[in-house]
């Protein structure tokens, strides 16, 4: 919606303003052209008034040219070109004006057509600038609303990841789970007991130290997956397979931590547990242009009723708004036998990464847990 | 009752491996039990205690395909079952079925040892076998699928691709894809499981997956027949017929 469409104050104001460009002009005509008063108003206000609804058209300028994006050079550049187009054809039509009016008998002498030209070009851009300027403050000020707005939202859903980390630490499901097994495997086999707790106090420590850095690397993000899902392995032995693959070019890429982790979780719970025979779940990260993308697929039993998957892919959502507005996307393929959910992630700028106060303790510890996961991942 | 304790034959049945080896370790300790088989799901724990007869089932919840209440359903009667699960929100429902215990993963060797006492106890009480069972939904929710046991096969047929079923004396007959199941169930009671909103009762002795419906002709007064997308005809009677206008 135009901005000043949209507020009946500022329509107002606008109205005013060039009803007062209307006496200006009548004031110039009068002063400059030596025509009377009366002659020069019934010329000059309503010219002013017909100016009004285009000069609207400077907030589609703006839109197309934002300071932002363009630079200031290209934006004036198209902002003067525009003016001088948009106050040709206004003196054109004062000029058509000027000639009714005379027709009409209002003494308006033809000779000061040339100079009446002139001065309302020169009027017109001036005015037109004008506007372009004030539409440029309106974009101004919505951009650095907007602007605020995603910052309260990324910083909730900041909270609610560090909130969701906390609760992967207490999930009662994943806890009870894992407790289990190392109940289990106590009496039986005291070594696989012990690598389960280890590879659990791993998991937790990791997910919570990651879980308060706004940004980690994505290699480090899928081997946390990778983590939680070789816990899930001691559970489900050989019906859970793990694949993942990171392409060595978005390696370093910076995402939000453990925002693939609500999508894992449904990868097991509502598809690996669902089958007898289970199945794999894979992790690929790969560079799509300017874009990092992540694919989770797993395969699910057709006739089980899904229910609760719900709330993690909206997390995922919010968490995503949040860290990136409208710039990232989650997409989720069901098919009877298969699931699929695509996160589509823009690659940020290191310079953008340090301004968000990333520090290199995210970047600092990944390699040494990387190595150690890998050398585990097998004996389970 | 007599003092020395007769031996148990045991059967597990968890998804999960070291839920059983954990449940086995325990059993091992106790003395006086037979562990005579280990499932890994529910097909085989039913195939299992139809073979073996044991005198208890330790019997997880939530595993694939067949869940431990879908098990419960298909096992014979006389068979005693023992839940164990993680959740406790099953709780109520393992009373309903009759269940003899049930008890929470992971359970202390003492609550298993009382939970065999149990089995024990009814056992010697010769209790006659106890009623139909049919709690195998949560309470207010529709059903999701159907387990039909055949033999020693067991089937498991999701509603949405049931297409209707046919009462015939103490069975119904489950229609899905041109094949047929019989089921030991009343239609009515099969009725009162499936969601209302997409099975109808469209004659006395059919109920009809909505979705399947193609049309419906009048055949003679009063008297009309649902024609299904395969183009199986099946009658419909007056009130099934109201039953139905009142669903589309």
């Amino acid at each position: 919606m135009h901005p000043i469409l949209a507020d009946r104050r500022r329509f107002q104001l606008h109205l005013i303003a060039w009803t007062l460009v209307g006496g200006i002009l009548a004031l110039l005509v009068h002063s400059l052209l030596a025509i009377p008063w009366g002659a020069a108003l019934v010329f000059g206000l309503p010219l002013g008034l017909v100016a009004a609804p285009v000069s609207l058209s400077a907030w589609y300028v703006c839109r197309a040219t934002p300071l932002s994006r363009v630079g200031p050079l290209r934006a004036g550049a198209t902002a003067v070109a525009t003016a001088v187009l948009t106050a040709a054809v206004w003196a054109g039509v004062g000029r058509g004006w000027w000639i009714l009016l005379r027709g009409q008998g209002v003494s308006l002498p033809a000779s000061a057509e040339g100079s009446l030209f002139t001065l309302l070009l020169g009027l017109g851009a001036l005015a037109y600038l004008l506007s372009v300027t004030v539409h440029y403050l309106f974009q101004a000020f919505e951009e650095s609303a907007a602007a605020a707005r995603r910052t309260l939202e990324a910083e909730v859903a900041h909270r609610e990841a560090e909130l969701r980390a906390l609760r992967a630490q207490v999930d009662p499901h994943f806890l009870f789970n894992s407790l289990n097994s190392v109940s289990g495997l106590i009496g039986a086999a005291p070594d696989r007991a012990r690598l389960m707790c280890r590879m659990l106090a791993d998991f937790l420590r990791d997910s919570l130290t990651l879980g308060t850095v706004p940004r980690i690397p994505l290699a480090r993000e899928v081997a946390l997956s990778e983590q939680y899902l070789r816990i899930e392995q001691v559970r489900f032995g050989e019906r859970l397979g793990v694949e993942a693959t990171v392409d060595p070019a978005c390696v370093e890429v910076p995402v939000p931590p453990l925002i693939l982790q609500p999508l894992v979780e449904n990868a097991v719970r509502h598809g690996i547990a669902t089958r007898l025979d289970g199945g794999v779940v894979r992790i690929e990260a790969r560079l799509a242009g300017d874009r990092a993308v992540c694919v989770v697929t797993n395969p699910r039993d057709p006739d089980t009723a899904r229910r609760g998957t719900g709330f993690g892919l909206d997390i995922v959502r919010r968490r995503l708004r949040g860290s990136f507005g409208e710039a990232a996307a989650l997409a989720v393929e069901p098919s009877d036998e298969a699931y699929r959910a695509t996160i589509t992630m823009p690659v940020e700028a290191a310079a953008d990464r340090r301004a968000a106060g990333e520090g290199p303790a995210a970047t600092g510890r990944p390699d040494d847990h990387e190595a150690g996961q890998a050398g585990r991942g097998g004996d389970v | 009752m007599t003092d020395e304790a007769r031996t148990l034959r045991v059967v597990i049945v968890d998804d999960e491996e070291p839920a059983r080896l954990a449940l086995r370790h325990d059993l091992e300790s106790l003395g006086d039990v037979e562990i005579v088989a280990e499932c890994a799901n529910g097909f085989d724990a039913v195939k299992v205690a139809g073979e073996v007869k044991p005198d208890v089932l330790l019997l997880d919840v939530q595993m694939p395909k067949l869940d431990g209440f879908e098990v419960l359903e298909l096992l014979d009667a006389d068979v005693p079952v023992v839940f164990v699960t993680a959740y406790d929100e099953f709780a109520i429902r393992a009373f309903e079925v009759h269940a003899v215990d049930y008890l929470l993963k992971p359970a202390a060797r003492d609550r298993l040892a009382e939970a065999l006492a149990r089995v024990r106890d009814r056992q010697s009480a010769a209790r006659p076998a106890a009623g139909v069972l049919r709690a195998t939904r949560a309470p207010g929710a529709p059903l999701e699928r159907v387990v039909i046991r055949d033999g020693a096969q067991v089937h498991v047929v999701g509603v949405g691709k049931v297409d209707y079923v046919e009462a015939q004396d103490d069975y119904v007959a489950i229609h899905s894809a041109g094949k047929s199941w019989l089921k030991e169930q009343t239609l009515g009671a099969l009725e009162g499981q499936l969601d209302p909103r997409r099975f109808v009762r469209i004659h006395r002795s059919y109920l009809l997956n909505i979705e399947r419906l193609a049309r419906v002709e009048l055949y003679a007064k009063d008297s009309r027949i649902a024609i299904l997308q395969d183009g199986t005809k099946l009658p419909v009677s007056r009130s099934g017929y109201q039953r139905l206008q009142a669903l589309l």
